[in-house]
């Protein structure tokens, strides 16, 4: 069965370069341009796992993924945001707490997002 | 008469009397004082030409320096004014002196000294705390504009990242396209550090603050950039075991990567030596009545200039040749040594080499300073 992928980020590039390396590996991905759209698709097509960027217009990244939690709490949600010093970031950081499963400081490697992504659908992943 | 003769004959600021002729008719001790041989002897006397005067001054070095006021002419034939109005000029023992000079009835003049070394000073600290602050918002605007700027190109990076790499997957390794491609992306790489690096220089949060072992934390730095560092350079370290430090180790192990490779930049080719000495034992002086432990990085490297050494910590300032430096290193240190409580001190003589001195402040003394802080 092909897994579902929500991208949420209001950077039409980026959206595009993580579907491509989704579709590459075989997911079926839909993309959302802020938090409003974003939670809309996550209700009309109900994706497998939501990837988000924070800072985004309309709604912001850390209150979609509250949305998201409430609405779909087994979805696994990964987080991602422009870096800070040393990889920490403090809107990343309160992601986590949030209940996103996974972050990611941009600019991240692709394979690295693909297999998180992975390891979040693997059956073996229990939900925190 | 007879009082008001007496009251300015004890004033404390010199008073002079000259005729329309420019020679001296009355004067006061204050204005006799200055006037005096190194053998105590007054050299005053009346009806003496200001021009006599004047050559006293200049042969003995009456002013601390020529006045930069033109209206002031030193010559070897004297040193007159050729204005009217006040000028404030430094004498030999360091006072400021302001000299006021009134026409008379008669076509002479009088001139009245007055003492402004305190205003001056008082000047002078005002213009040193306004360039101070001046400087802080320089720092503060860049880091909000760098911060802002950050933000947009890291996600200009996603794809000039992500989608090279793609490509790159789909062409044969040996091709000329996959060659380019590689390069596309060691460039967005080195975009990406930079981005970093400028991140960690605007960024506002507080630091994570930990007891941090300062000592092991130096020699692990020193271990991991050791690499990186040409052969031909030398580490010598003197780290002595130091008080623990409130900080964010991931900060304080960039003030020493970042001192280190400086240093490794300012000894270049050559050969040279980097010493990295950290001790508790911080002069009385400089601790200001707390404990401080202090980190010092000397290089033998081509050291600065004063004007070089003036901006060293400004952003984006930088020596290297435009594309190698990115001018945030020291901003960066900068930045997280104030973040910490800390202080730097800078000692560079070109050709030399340069010494930086980075103050913290142990845990032991941040608790007092609350303590004393909350007692008050």
């Amino acid at each position: 069965m092909t897994r579902r992928i929500l991208v949420i980020d209001d950077d039409a590039a980026v959206r595009e370069t993580i579907m491509q390396t989704l579709d590459e590996r075989g997911y079926e991905v839909i993309t959302a341009e802020n938090g409003a759209l974003g939670l809309a698709a996550s209700r009309r097509a109900r994706p497998d796992l939501a990837i988000t960027d924070i800072v985004m217009p309309v709604m912001e990244g850390l209150q979609t993924i509250r949305e998201l939690r409430r609405e779909r709490p087994a979805m696994p949600i990964v987080a991602i945001s422009c870096g800070s010093h040393a990889g920490r970031n403090v809107l990343l950081d309160i992601a986590r707490q949030l209940g996103a499963w996974e972050v990611l400081v941009k600019p991240f490697d692709l394979d690295e997002l693909a297999a998180r992504v992975e390891c979040c659908l693997s059956p073996r992943w229990v939900s925190p | 008469v007879e009082r008001v003769y007496d009251a300015v004959l004890h004033l404390h600021q010199p008073f002079v009397v000259y005729d329309a002729q420019r020679r001296l008719v009355a004067w006061n001790k204050a204005f006799a004082n200055l006037h005096r041989e190194s053998d105590g002897s007054c050299i005053l006397r009346k009806r003496m030409s200001f021009d006599e005067i004047a050559e006293f001054r200049f042969r003995t070095g009456f002013y601390s320096a020529a006045p930069d006021d033109s209206s002031v002419v030193t010559s070897a034939s004297g040193l007159h004014h050729r204005a009217r109005g006040g000028i404030p000029y430094q004498l030999r023992d360091g006072r400021w002196m302001y000299v006021d000079r009134y026409d008379l009835p008669d076509g002479g003049n009088v001139g009245i000294w007055l003492d402004i070394t305190a205003v001056k000073r008082g000047e002078a600290d005002r213009l040193a705390i306004e360039d101070q602050l001046h400087h802080a918002q320089r720092l503060e605007s860049l880091g909000t504009l760098a911060g802002g700027i950050a933000h947009d190109l890291n996600n200009t990076l996603v794809p000039i990242l992500g989608l090279t790499k793609l490509m790159m997957k789909r062409l044969a390794q040996d091709s000329r396209e996959h060659t380019n491609l590689a390069i596309i992306v060691q460039a967005g790489e080195r975009a990406r550090d930079l981005v970093r690096q400028i991140l960690a220089f605007s960024r506002k949060e507080a630091p994570t603050r930990l007891s941090v072992d300062f000592a092991s934390l130096v020699r692990d730095s020193l271990k991991m950039i050791r690499a990186s560092i040409p052969a031909t350079i030398d580490i010598a370290e003197a780290i002595e075991t130091v008080p623990p430090v409130f900080g964010d180790p991931s900060q304080l192990h960039q003030i020493v990567i970042n001192f280190v490779v400086n240093a490794s930049h300012a000894i270049g080719d050559s050969m040279g030596t980097i010493s990295v000495a950290l001790t508790a034992a911080v002069p009385a002086a400089e601790g200001n009545g707390r404990a401080w432990i202090c980190l010092s990085v000397r290089d033998t490297g081509c050291g600065m200039d004063e004007a070089t050494r003036q901006r060293a910590f400004e952003p984006f300032f930088t020596t290297k040749p435009a594309g190698e430096g990115t001018g945030l290193g020291l901003s960066v240190v900068h930045g997280i040594v104030v973040q910490h409580g800390g202080k730097i001190r800078v000692e560079s003589e070109v050709g030399h080499g340069t010494r930086f001195d980075v103050y913290l402040p142990t845990i032991a003394s941040e608790e007092q300073q609350q303590a004393a802080e909350a007692a008050q």
